[in-house]
């Protein structure tokens, strides 16, 4: 019996000397190296009914000014998130305050339920890490089941593809980026387009050597501008919370900022010397000295960014700007895939394409 | 069985480690020299702040240091010699919907009761809010002077029972661990049955599964900054291997909760 005992008494000791053990993997709110007060650095006085909320993660997370410094050993990896969310473009993250609760699934289910970003919409705060920022998120409903997030988009799915309340201006993205598209930008799944002629290296239409990027995130495109904040799609100066500058006005110069974003992946010199579409520079810079920028329109006047349920390449004509041709068509043409030729059906500053080959 | 010895020698040496590492456990209940420890109400304790007033006449008391809980004689059956009055309020019971023991077992989960309603029978918010301390059950009540009430963060009230503390008096059995672990939501968390810390006899978490009322095993850190400066890290913990409050407050926590270290990697 006193064998026993002992025994236990080694397993116990063992135990507790694993408990203590750190790696680079350790969830950050479960390092002690991190939290003195371990727990209780955010269970003390925790009302758990309604969470810790959003006031609890930016007790440490939010400006320096109200930090309690005292309950974590050093600073040097937090950032002020009250002033990241109070930037333009951001995710409503203040303005959400209260509207989450821990018992909804998503996508919602309830088209009255109030539309809400939370820290833990995206963040489990106990599985968090430096290494991975979404880890033990709750998983997407299927059916009667919870299915785990392991990719960035189904984590950004569960709230901008099937909820029930999603505003009417937004657009199913599940919908937009489903690899069954005829065209599409490629987060599910390596894209259909095998000849894309702009793209710079590492990215490459299908994946044949270990550098190659065949698929892309939706953080690629949206997260913070600045280099020295949170990667994540916190917020940002530019619109859509996007990484660089995408401009969608109509009438607008041409310049590497107005679409630097397309220009992280797509070679301007090859998209201004027409290696793919015979007119790609006349339609981006413009011709007409009478028109304000010259008379030249958005990449998104003609391309979706997203995905296109109709068209190959993209193709998706903005109705703000773009209008049907005198014989009443929108739509493009195409002339035998991959041969860069096709013809569009349409009338764009005053000019009738009906159709207009190329 | 030679090999069996050696093991239980560096056992039982591992133990002494333990022990010696523990000798920064907070003060005895009993330790008059340099102060016992919240539990005793002595009016001789130093440095509490509830406790008994100075003895006006040699039958009071108010010196005595398990008076306030224990009595030797006519105690109520509940348990061990109890000298204290049940406390009669109703207080519900943690009332989070994500509790999977709410929809599992909600018949072995209703009012505090067991251990948990002892300690109440001082925390309670009403013997705290209204009787004195000093109302114990045999002999005259005692006189506890100014702080003759439990106030502020040691109270429970029903508000705090249901949602501003850890639920208390649910049964954790296989069957119930088992419905953790199959809800979708909990199933990552890695919830086990306790190792360190032990659940009554008829498998009931208490306040007794995680505080020891007699004793602090750790040490009696406080938290040096603002909402908590002042307040102990760890009141009353069972455990104390760690020599550090908020280690073996959370190797506590993690007893049940063992939350993985290594989450699932992402994309």
């Amino acid at each position: 019996m006193a064998y026993l005992i002992s025994i236990v008494l080694l397993v116990m000791s063992l135990s507790v000397a694993t408990a203590q053990a750190a790696s680079s993997f350790t969830p950050f709110h479960l390092d002690r190296q991190k939290l003195p007060y371990g727990c209780g650095s955010c269970h003390v006085g925790f009302e758990f009914r309604s969470g810790g909320g959003q006031e609890g993660c930016l007790s440490c997370h939010g400006n320096p000014a109200k930090r309690k410094t005292g309950l974590i050993r050093s600073t040097a990896d937090l950032v002020d998130f009250e002033k990241e969310l109070k930037k333009t473009y951001h995710h409503p993250i203040l303005e959400s305050k209260n509207l989450h609760s821990n018992k909804e699934i998503l996508p919602e289910i309830d088209h009255k339920a109030p539309r809400h970003s939370d820290c833990v919409d995206c963040h489990s705060p106990h599985l968090v890490s430096s290494s991975n920022k979404f880890a033990g998120i709750k998983g997407k409903k299927n059916g009667n089941i919870l299915t785990d997030v392991t990719t960035e988009y189904q984590l950004c799915y569960l709230c901008h593809s099937d909820s029930a309340n999603l505003p009417g201006r937004f657009v199913n993205k599940r919908i937009e980026f489903a690899v069954s598209n005829p065209s599409f930008h490629p987060i599910e799944g390596e894209g259909k387009n095998l000849a894309v002629v702009s793209l710079i290296r590492p990215y490459k239409e299908k994946k044949t050597t270990a550098n190659d990027v065949s698929v892309l995130k939706c953080g690629d495109c949206h997260g913070s501008d600045d280099a020295n904040s949170p990667a994540g799609p916190h917020s940002s100066i530019y619109q859509y919370i996007l990484r660089e500058n995408y401009s969608a006005r109509d009438n607008e110069t041409e310049s590497i900022f107005a679409y630097s974003l397309c220009y992280k992946c797509h070679n301007r010199n090859s998209i201004l010397a027409d290696e793919s579409f015979k007119f790609h520079s006349m339609h981006i810079k413009g011709k007409k000295s009478s028109m304000p920028g010259n008379g030249g329109t958005s990449c998104h006047t003609c391309h979706t960014s997203h995905g296109s349920t109709e068209n190959r390449y993209l193709i998706r004509f903005n109705t703000d700007i773009v209008s049907a041709s005198s014989s009443g068509m929108l739509k493009f043409k195409e002339k035998g895939a991959g041969t860069f030729r096709g013809e569009c059906f349409l009338t764009c500053h005053g000019v009738d394409h009906n159709p207009k080959s190329y | 069985m030679n090999n069996i010895r050696k093991i239980s020698i560096v056992a039982v040496l591992v133990f002494l480690g333990n022990a010696v590492s523990s000798l920064a456990a907070g003060p005895k209940i009993s330790d008059m020299v340099v102060g016992g420890n919240k539990h005793n109400l002595s009016s001789l304790n130093k440095n509490v702040l509830y406790k008994a007033a100075p003895p006006q006449s040699a039958r009071d008391k108010n010196t005595e240091i398990c008076v306030f809980c224990h009595t030797p004689h006519r105690a109520v059956p509940q348990t061990t010699l109890w000298n204290r009055s049940n406390s009669s309020v109703f207080f519900g019971h943690y009332s989070s919907a994500t509790l999977v023991i709410r929809r599992t077992s909600a018949a072995q989960f209703g009012e505090p009761n067991g251990t948990s309603r002892l300690c109440l029978s001082c925390h309670d918010g009403v013997t705290a809010g209204g009787v004195p301390l000093g109302a114990i059950l045999n002999g005259s009540p005692i006189n506890m002077g100014a702080n003759d009430r439990i106030t502020g963060i040691s109270l429970f009230t029903a508000s705090k029972i249901k949602s501003g503390h850890h639920p208390v008096s649910f049964i954790y059995d296989d069957a119930v661990l088992r419905a953790i672990q199959s809800d979708v939501l909990k199933k990552t968390q890695n919830y086990q049955m306790p190792r360190i810390v032990k659940l009554d006899t008829a498998n009931r978490m208490q306040c007794t599964t995680c505080h020891d009322p007699h004793q602090n095993q750790s040490t009696e850190d406080s938290y040096q900054v603002p909402p908590n400066e002042g307040r102990k890290i760890a009141p009353f913990w069972v455990y104390g291997a760690n020599n550090n409050a908020s280690l073996d407050h959370d190797a506590v926590c993690m007893d049940c909760h063992s939350i993985p270290t290594n989450p699932f990697p992402l994309q």
